[in-house]
């Protein structure tokens, strides 16, 4: 245990540029908004208070007695989106090189003949992979929803569950995307010594020719890769059909689009853990196989 | 329990259609400084990769008459390594990459490490990016040689080193690792340099431990057979190894009760008795 320990902080060190750099994107992306908001402020004469107190007279049809905690449920999952992709991204990247960058900096030979079992030695390298993006999301997700509030708090009054429940709805939504294309780039990684995802991705795209042609020409039924892969890396696919959703018309709808049954406890939630738990026990038995250069 | 730190036996390794290694049966004592001589291409790394299991092959490999697969990654407790390339890792600093072996290996030896970090000026807060090779290799070095294993093996481990770091290393500080319980097997092509420290010698060409031997004795058996520029079919004639023509004489490797009157004798060389081994040329 002690060693997976050291492992992991050495891990994270080596990661320390391509984990420290979204941050500083986030920084900026933030002091950005902040700034147009001030130069909007300054040359429109007109504050975020006005636009927001034109758009609630407006008539939405909303229950406006439900819209401090609709806004701040809605707020708390906006705070995430962009977060959460580029995460989604950075999981994928990381762990597309996470078994084979050793090979490429020609440096695995070192790595392999410490006294640390493959197991722990790729396990570190996943959990940097998919486990720093997702605490990054939530410490972005989260210093994003403060920000937010001097803006928002004013005009609704700050609601503090809601907030929550819609950013970490979000953070779970986000994270099993992730979780099933970070640990897919793994395989990829122990399979590929170079642009592994990449890679993976034709391979995919071979077999899927090689069916179209299979089917059209011997009338073998159709069988649809990308389908079935979208399938997997969808969160959303599993998530019941809330009426009114689209308008959020009604707290009760959103609420339940966001039910512990939509996002955690289900089906297809399973199917994603178990996948990801088959792609990396299968790369790590892929990569103790092979030889070191 | 064995009493050899390796027992090889029937090692073969290819390499696609390549025979890299063709069966190969060595035993590694302890206490032994032992010399791994061969051309490029030999098999001198193969063998030291595959004796760590880094590489598949076929045959059996055991330390300390345990199979190195059973030991997976425990036999790196035992056995230290440092490759013929530079393969540390440059993303960190000096510091870190110390403390990371430290803390991973529980066989660092903090006063070994003292001394030698002493001895190597290396720059603790410097990235190892920044080092010139020669230093990348002190550092390997310095993190190998820290550790109290039983068997290190050394593949080229001098490569750009300056000259005096490089005579520090052979004369004192392998010197200062080295006991009677542990063993060292040296690969490198400066062998006039690590000459004066081995016990034994392998030779290895084209895949083949074509000789395993005490080198004293190897040196005992042999002579470097000098002689006049027109008796070169004398030196033929008594079966001479490695006939070379240099400043009018020839020159050749005989075995020591072999006479040829009226020539010059001295003590051959490790590279002198390795060409006549393996024939001097490329073949």
């Amino acid at each position: 245990m002690n060693n997976f320990i050291i492992q992991l902080k050495n891990d994270l060190r080596i990661n320390k540029r391509n984990l420290i750099n979204p941050i500083i994107l986030f920084i900026i992306i933030d002091v950005l908004a902040i700034l147009a908001y001030f130069i909007f402020k300054h040359n429109t004469g007109m504050s975020y208070e006005d636009l927001m107190t034109i758009t609630m007279d407006a008539d939405l049809g909303a229950n406006l007695g439900e819209f401090p905690r609709l806004l701040w449920t809605t707020a708390g999952m906006g705070v995430v989106s962009f977060v959460g992709l580029i995460m989604v991204i950075l999981s994928l990247s990381l762990n597309s090189s996470a078994l084979n960058l050793d090979n490429f900096r020609k440096c695995e030979i070192f790595y392999r003949s410490q006294p640390i079992s493959v197991w722990q030695y790729a396990g570190s390298r996943y959990l940097v992979g998919i486990f720093a993006p997702l605490a990054i999301m939530i410490a972005v997700g989260l210093f994003n929803l403060v920000l937010v509030i001097p803006f928002l708090a004013p005009l609704v009054g700050f609601e503090f569950l809601p907030s929550l429940h819609g950013l970490f709805s979000s953070i779970f939504i986000y994270f099993r995307s992730m979780l099933v294309l970070g640990s897919l780039s793994f395989l990829a990684s122990a399979i590929f010594r170079e642009k592994a995802f990449m890679k993976m991705l034709l391979f995919f795209i071979a077999v899927q020719v090689m069916f179209v042609f299979a089917h059209f020409s011997l009338d073998v039924p159709m069988v649809d890769i990308f389908g079935y892969l979208i399938k997997l890396i969808n969160p959303l696919q599993n998530f019941t059909k809330v009426s009114g959703i689209a308008n959020m018309e009604s707290l009760d709808g959103v609420y339940s689009f966001l039910s512990m049954r939509n996002i955690m406890f289900n089906w297809h939630c399973l199917l994603q853990v178990i996948s990801s738990a088959v792609f990396f026990v299968s790369g790590v038995f892929i990569y103790s196989r092979k030889e070191v250069n | 329990m064995s009493d050899n730190f390796y027992e090889i036996k029937g090692l073969n390794k290819y390499y696609g259609k390549f025979h890299a290694l063709k069966d190969i049966d060595l035993s590694i004592g302890k206490g032994r400084i032992i010399g791994l001589l061969g051309r490029n291409g030999a098999g001198k790394s193969t063998l030291l990769r595959s004796m760590l299991g880094l590489l598949r092959y076929e045959g059996d490999i055991e330390y300390l008459g345990t199979d190195i697969h059973k030991l997976n990654h425990k036999l790196f407790e035992e056995v230290a390594f440092i490759p013929d390339v530079n393969s540390i890792d440059d993303r960190l600093k000096v510091k870190e990459m110390i403390e990371y072996v430290k803390g991973i290996h529980p066989r660092w030896n903090e006063e070994q490490f003292e001394n030698l970090l002493a001895k190597s000026e290396l720059p603790l807060d410097k990235s190892i990016k920044k080092l010139s090779k020669g230093m990348k290799t002190k550092l390997y070095l310095l993190l190998t040689l820290s550790l109290d294993t039983g068997m290190l093996l050394l593949d080229e481990p001098t490569l750009g080193l300056d000259i005096a770091f490089r005579k520090e290393f052979l004369n004192t500080i392998l010197g200062d690792y080295f006991s009677e319980e542990k063993s060292i097997i040296i690969s490198t092509h400066q062998v006039e340099e690590v000459e004066q420290i081995l016990q034994e010698i392998v030779f290895i060409h084209k895949g083949k431990v074509i000789l395993h031997e005490d080198v004293e004795k190897l040196k005992d058996s042999f002579r470097l057979v000098s002689i006049e520029g027109d008796r070169k079919d004398e030196l033929e004639k008594a079966g001479a190894r490695q006939i070379t023509h240099t400043f009018g004489r020839y020159h050749g490797i005989l075995p020591i009760d072999v006479e040829i009157e009226g020539a010059e004798y001295n003590r051959p060389g490790l590279a002198d008795l390795f060409l006549a081994f393996t024939g001097g040329d490329d073949e």
